[in-house]
């Protein structure tokens, strides 16, 4: 059930309806995690199952950790909710690539062996709600967080619907206290949602679906011409902020809806100097989980053991593997795991350079070349991510010319201007957000006409949301 | 939960207002703009013009036989060496993109209204094409469809785009322009881009563009296409679909054969073959069943039946994907095709 398709709306209103008219936080949260079983279960009720078992498995072994004192045991239980996590996501994601991958690294000894494959469908938002539940558990075991006795409100934490398939991946930390109480209506909700509402419509509906169909015809391409692959490479840029971005803005406009506040998850990320600004603005939620229990831990440890000699490991290892397992959550292929390691190399250079920590461009012609240059690169990372192989992304780059023939300048000119009228939308946003946010007659006006053209874009169908395959 | 960048009830009402505003302007102008109907049906608009390409074809060369399918046709037939082999004139028509509603509408319009028409109709589709009316009519085949459909079609749009519909989808189909015409605005907004923009900078005649753009994306790599391969096979392999005796009296095949009877056209219904793999064990029971009550229907209904599902002749190397058939394929796959139909001819 996509977030913009009729049967979701008319789902949702029904739980908008229930939900207000429940008189006690218990009802209230019993109803939405009600609501979220449903929902992912909607497509194909086995999606509902391994959330439904892992939240019960998380739950015990939370409560027996908190109750036990000694650090053996506690971490006993840890490694096992861990590991059933993990466990699951390796098992439904990324089975298959291992398989294949040892599949080929044995054929490179000349041993012939067959790949295994498992033919299960990639339940939804278990990417997320694994991510969710993993720092829940880690910092019951740190002792910095409190355990959620209440199962109803544990689980709900986990399902959320308008979080569940695509993210934000919200602390519990700042989730489980809204749970906590009860939510009474209040005018404020609807005047915070309704423009995030009408900008995710708006983002998926006209922008990426439409950008899509430039990229995909790009991408599908053999062997396209550099001219033809930058143009279709900058339109994916704007693709893929747009469908994530729609996705968020839409959960969150829905959360409001239900009285409950989810977190940002991009700050006009393309506007990043640095490639650390970057991921302090892209897929907020995520990057902060991978500092919190990826990179820090890994970078104090290497910090303790190297205090005195190899001092660079600490500043190399732990962004290489982080951005690593950055990649390999996006996508269980060798694109993303070089994708990964594209943007932990930009980090490692960029602090190897100096620029480490609060530095930034002091003249505003420094400004614009750090700018330049961190988006050139940005917009380079994402044709690994969009590439459906290696092997296509390196011939695509250098072994094809920059032009076939000179009927291609045309296409790209095409390609090029309609994908800056799709985004020129985003522009006018930004133009009126900064320098004219007060003017409430220019702000109405923009969301109608943004809401004409969702009316004109509008499908009978519309493809799934990127991050959804996540 | 409240904060000073807070949108406020001022510019929601600004925005009804406007909104409303531009819903009332829109309804007024876009009906004289392209001469449309204030209401219109629901579903395309067809009219009296069509594409009689195909029939135009078919009384210049006089085929016998004529083979309708989609790209995996054009890819694993080769039509000059089937005529060789068969020894008698054919026609194929591998319209890339297309399903049962274009075979449908290319049969009744362009065949069956020919003043010489062939002797056998070979339909060649996979899954639950034959029976799974919308497949391929929206976006982009929305086009191709209204270039063959005449007003008369109202079975196309009955049970291709009105099933498909739910009731606000109608009701704004039908009363609000800006909805019901939206593809034609899209279109309007998509060429002032395409085609007005180039003119202005370049010179460039729309044909000129149309040119660029069939010369850099035109050629797509079929390896490329798998993943949208895979997923419009998932869509025709989806159980609902495979549900052979619910599926039928919606969907075109029972107009098909009724036409190629009264048409005195033999139909032959080809399953093909494909590597298609990514299907759990319910999925192939479902085929299995689909497949067995086609045929038995196809018995019913004198049709001949050629079945190449899991034929071990039709070989995985004969692919470039799950569908798509190679140089080699096309070659092979076109013998075995000439051997096993020779059965059927006198």
């Amino acid at each position: 059930m996509s977030f913009t398709s009729l049967s979701f709306i008319i789902f949702f209103t029904i739980v908008f309806v229930i939900y207000w008219l429940a008189r006690t936080k218990d009802q209230q949260n019993g109803i939405l995690l009600l609501a979220s079983y449903l929902f992912m279960g909607w497509i194909q009720w086995k999606f509902a199952v391994p959330l439904i078992l892992l939240t019960l498995s998380d739950y015990f072994i939370a409560r027996k950790m908190v109750s036990v004192e000694e650090p053996v045991v506690r971490k006993r239980w840890l490694s096992l909710g861990v590991g059933l996590n993990l466990g699951s996501l390796f098992f439904y994601k990324y089975f298959n690539f291992f398989s294949d991958s040892f599949q080929q690294l044995f054929a490179l000894f000349n041993f012939e062996v067959s790949a295994y494959h498992l033919n299960f469908l990639l339940p939804l938002g278990i990417s997320f709600y694994t991510l969710k539940k993993i720092s829940y558990l880690l910092d019951l075991h740190r002792k910095t967080a409190k355990l959620e006795r209440d199962f109803v409100t544990f689980a709900l934490y986990a399902a959320f619907f308008p979080q569940a398939i695509a993210g934000p991946i919200e602390p519990h930390r700042k989730f489980l206290p809204q749970l906590a109480k009860l939510r009474k209506w209040d005018a404020a909700y609807f005047q915070q949602a309704w423009q995030l509402l009408l900008m995710g419509f708006f983002k998926k509906i006209v922008i990426a679906d439409n950008i899509k169909i430039i990229v995909d015809k790009t991408y599908q391409l053999g062997e396209p011409s550099k001219v033809l692959l930058i143009a279709g490479t900058l339109a994916f840029t704007i693709q893929i902020l747009m469908d994530f971005s729609a996705y968020t803005d839409l959960a969150r406009g829905f959360s409001y809806l239900l009285g409950l506040e989810t977190s940002k998850n991009f700050e006009r990320p393309y506007l990043a100097l640095t490639p650390t600004q970057f991921w302090d603005r892209w897929h907020i939620t995520f990057s902060n989980w991978l500092r919190d229990y990826i990179f820090f831990p890994i970078y104090r440890s290497l910090s303790r053991k190297y205090r005195n000699s190899k001092k660079y490991l600490s500043l190399i290892i732990p962004p290489l593997i982080t951005m690593l397992i950055s990649g390999l959550w996006h996508g269980a292929g060798y694109t993303y795991l070089v994708w990964g390691a594209f943007h932990g190399l930009l980090i490692i250079i960029y602090q190897a350079l100096g620029f480490g920590g609060k530095w930034q461009p002091k003249t505003k012609t420094k400004v614009f070349l750090a700018w330049l240059l961190m988006f050139v690169l940005i917009v380079f990372s994402w044709s690994l991510f969009r590439a459906s192989n290696l092997s296509w992304w390196y011939q695509a780059w250098f072994q094809t010319p920059w032009l076939n023939n000179q009927k291609e300048i045309l296409a790209a000119f095409v390609s090029l201007s309609l994908t800056a009228f799709y985004a020129s939308f985003l522009l006018i946003k930004l133009i009126i957000d900064k320098y004219l946010p007060k003017v409430d007659w220019l702000q109405g006006a923009f969301f109608a006409v943004i809401t004409i053209l969702i009316v004109v874009y509008t499908n009978s169908s519309s493809p799934d949301f990127i991050y959804a395959q996540f | 939960m409240h904060n000073s960048k807070a949108p406020t009830m001022r510019s929601l009402k600004y925005y009804l207002f406007f909104t409303l505003l531009l819903l009332i302007l829109s309804s007024l102008i876009i009906p004289p703009y392209y001469g449309v109907p204030y209401l219109k049906s629901p579903g395309p608009l067809f009219d009296d013009s069509i594409d009689m390409t195909y029939q135009q074809h078919i009384v210049e060369n006089v085929p016998s036989m004529v083979l309708l399918g989609d790209s995996t046709l054009e890819e694993s037939i080769d039509e000059s060496y089937l005529t060789e082999l068969l020894g008698q004139e054919t026609f194929r028509i591998g319209q890339p993109g297309s399903a049962s509603a274009i075979w449908y509408l290319v049969l009744k319009n362009n065949i069956a209204t020919s003043s010489v028409k062939p002797k056998h109709l070979v339909i060649f589709s996979r899954a639950s094409m034959l029976t799974t009316p919308e497949y391929r009519t929206t976006g982009k085949y929305e086009e191709t469809i209204v270039n063959i459909a005449l007003p008369e079609d109202t079975l196309v749009i009955e049970r291709a785009y009105l099933s498909q519909m739910n009731w606000l989808e109608k009701k704004l189909d039908r009363s609000l322009p800006l909805y019901g015409y939206r593809a034609w605005v899209r279109k309007s907004i998509e060429n002032l881009f395409k085609y007005r923009i180039p003119k202005q900078i370049w010179g460039v005649r729309p044909k000129d563009v149309e040119d660029s753009l069939k010369a850099a994306f035109d050629n797509p790599e079929i390896v490329q296409l798998s993943d949208m391969i895979t997923m419009a096979e998932t869509y025709t392999h989806a159980p609902e679909r495979l549900d052979f005796n619910a599926q039928l009296p919606k969907s075109f095949l029972p107009e098909i054969v009724r036409i190629c009877q009264d048409n005195d056209i033999q139909l032959t219904l080809v399953y093909t073959q494909t590597i298609y793999e990514d299907q759990d064990l319910k999925t192939a029971e479902l085929l299995a069943a689909y497949r067995s009550n086609l045929f038995q229907y196809a018995a019913e209904n004198n049709i001949q039946v050629l079945d190449y599902l899991g034929d071990e002749r039709v070989a995985e190397s004969f692919f470039n994907d799950p569908v798509h058939m190679n140089g080699e394929g096309k070659h092979g796959f076109t013998e075995i095709f000439a051997t096993d139909f020779a059965k059927f001819l006198p």
